[in-house]
């Protein structure tokens, strides 16, 4: 017979795992069960039969089973935390699969979010390429600036493998990658707003960033279409001349910022030029505008004190009168119809003088 | 065939033959049990059948202390446990031959000479 030892650290966590397992039992049977324990275990060790003990759970079972006890009924209160979150994820399956069978539209879910798994994949793959770059300080944005493509490639080869549960030999790298999941799906709302706004960034400066102030975006538009004149009509649909228009704001209602940018004067020799009659400023809200001969103009756009702006040509010679201001309206209300200016009198097509 | 079945039901019997010239503890017991051939039987399947006995009052049981070391819990065999004995080893005894019996080849038998040659053993039984 082999003199006692000291129990070997190995020995006292396996002796205490089966009583772990056994904790549903009284304690004078655990006591009954397993009194000695220590001893017969590293005399076993000892003798060489093998280096490893076994998994205390089955040996609980199988020393239960032979003792005549029954089998464990239910996880009593007095067990250990970590055997508890060790059966966690068996129970919520279990609670799942019962919720599913009862509602078969959460099976269904179930089914269609199971098919959606490998999209997940690759988007943890994204989320930990984009958070690798956040944390070594990389600047751009994953997973689709330069170098970042070739480890957004490589992670999602691992992710997708590890979603097929391959490359995880050890246990415990599940319970590992189910931690880094929860982290990921957290770091997800964070990594989201900042690739938006670096998207924003990249989006603004590649179609904004140095280039030229755009003079055919200012002025006055209409659905896009660079508004050159407008036309004023009084109540009683007379024209009306040198109307002076402001927006909201009271910022003159200028047409362009810069006549000689906007105007084509090969196909338009004649050039809109601001009312002069506006002391302090020039006159661009003034409606309607006039025109001059591009020869008119000095080589710095203003205009030469010997030429002399003629009226643009209107639309209509006069527009429909207003309701109140008329005590028989006409049957027609579209304003076009009541022209009676040349249909081709477009206000910059000609620069003779209005009829 | 699977001997840790067979095993199962005479594991009662292998554990009070294995303890009835000298008591003994746990792991005792198991290598006991081992060097008489039994090479599948499980140490806790051993624990367990001893503290079941004993609670069947077929056993006694006293622990001895060491120095620096677990304790070792012993068990001897008692009365009760040795009439228990007698009664398995007979009962065994009984059922090893009808096994035994059942078992041997039919060669043996006077009228199994002409059953070598017949196409089922059904034929020879009913020829005797």
């Amino acid at each position: 017979m082999s003199t006692a030892t000291i129990a070997s650290p190995a020995v006292t966590a396996f002796a205490a795992a089966v009583r772990t397992a056994l904790s549903d039992l009284t304690g004078d049977e655990v006591e009954d069960l397993t009194d000695g324990l220590e001893a017969d275990l590293t005399e076993r060790l000892a003798d060489g039969d093998s280096t490893d003990l076994g998994d205390p759970a089955a040996y609980a079972e199988e020393l239960r089973a032979a003792a005549g006890l029954p089998k464990r009924a239910k996880p009593s209160s007095g067990s250990s935390v970590i055997a508890e979150l060790r059966l966690l994820p068996a129970r919520i399956r279990r609670d799942a699969r019962a919720f599913a069978t009862r509602y078969p539209v959460v099976a269904g879910i179930g089914h269609f979010l199971v098919t959606l798994r490998p999209l997940w994949w690759v988007f943890r793959a994204a989320v930990v390429t984009e958070l690798a770059f956040v944390v070594f300080g990389a600047s751009g944005w994953a997973p689709f600036g330069g170098s970042t493509v070739v480890v957004f490639l490589l992670v999602t080869i691992v992710s997708v493998q590890f979603g097929r549960g391959r490359w995880l030999p050890f246990a415990w790298m599940r319970g590992l990658l189910l931690i880094g999941n929860i982290l990921l799906i957290a770091a997800t709302p964070f990594l989201v707003a900042r690739v938006a706004t670096e998207v924003n960034n990249a989006w603004y400066s590649a179609n904004y960033a140095s280039s030229e102030p755009d003079y055919s975006q200012s002025g006055l538009t209409l659905d896009g279409n660079q508004v050159s004149n407008v036309f004023a009509y009084d109540a009683q649909g007379n024209p009306l001349t040198d109307v002076q228009l402001f927006d909201q704001d009271g910022k003159p209602l200028n047409l362009v910022g810069d006549p000689t940018a906007t105007s084509d004067q090969d196909a338009y020799p004649a050039v809109i030029v601001p009312n002069q009659s506006v002391s302090g400023r020039l006159g661009w809200n003034v409606y309607p505008l006039s025109h001059v001969n591009a020869s008119d103009l000095n080589d710095d756009g203003s205009i030469k004190r010997s030429a002399t702006p003629t009226p643009a040509i209107a639309p209509f010679a006069t527009a429909k009168p207003l309701a109140d201001a008329t005590s028989a309206p006409a049957p027609s209300a579209i304003p076009s119809a009541e022209a009676t200016g040349s249909p081709t009198a477009l206000p910059t097509a000609t620069p003779t003088p209005a009829p | 065939m699977d001997t840790t079945q067979l095993l199962k039901g005479v594991l009662d019997v292998a554990v009070l033959a294995a303890i009835q010239e000298e008591d003994g503890y746990g792991y005792d017991v198991v290598r006991r049990l081992r060097a008489a051939g039994l090479d599948d039987v499980g140490d806790a399947s051993v624990y367990g059948t001893l503290r079941r006995l004993y609670a069947a009052g077929a056993l006694t049981s006293y622990v001895v202390p060491s120095d620096g070391g677990p304790h070792r819990k012993y068990y001897g065999i008692n009365q009760q446990g040795r009439t228990m004995l007698d009664e398995q080893r007979a009962s065994w005894g009984n059922f090893a031959a009808t096994m035994n019996g059942l078992l041997a080849p039919k060669a043996v038998t006077k009228t199994s000479r002409t059953a070598v040659t017949t196409p089922t053993p059904v034929r020879s039984i009913g020829e005797k």
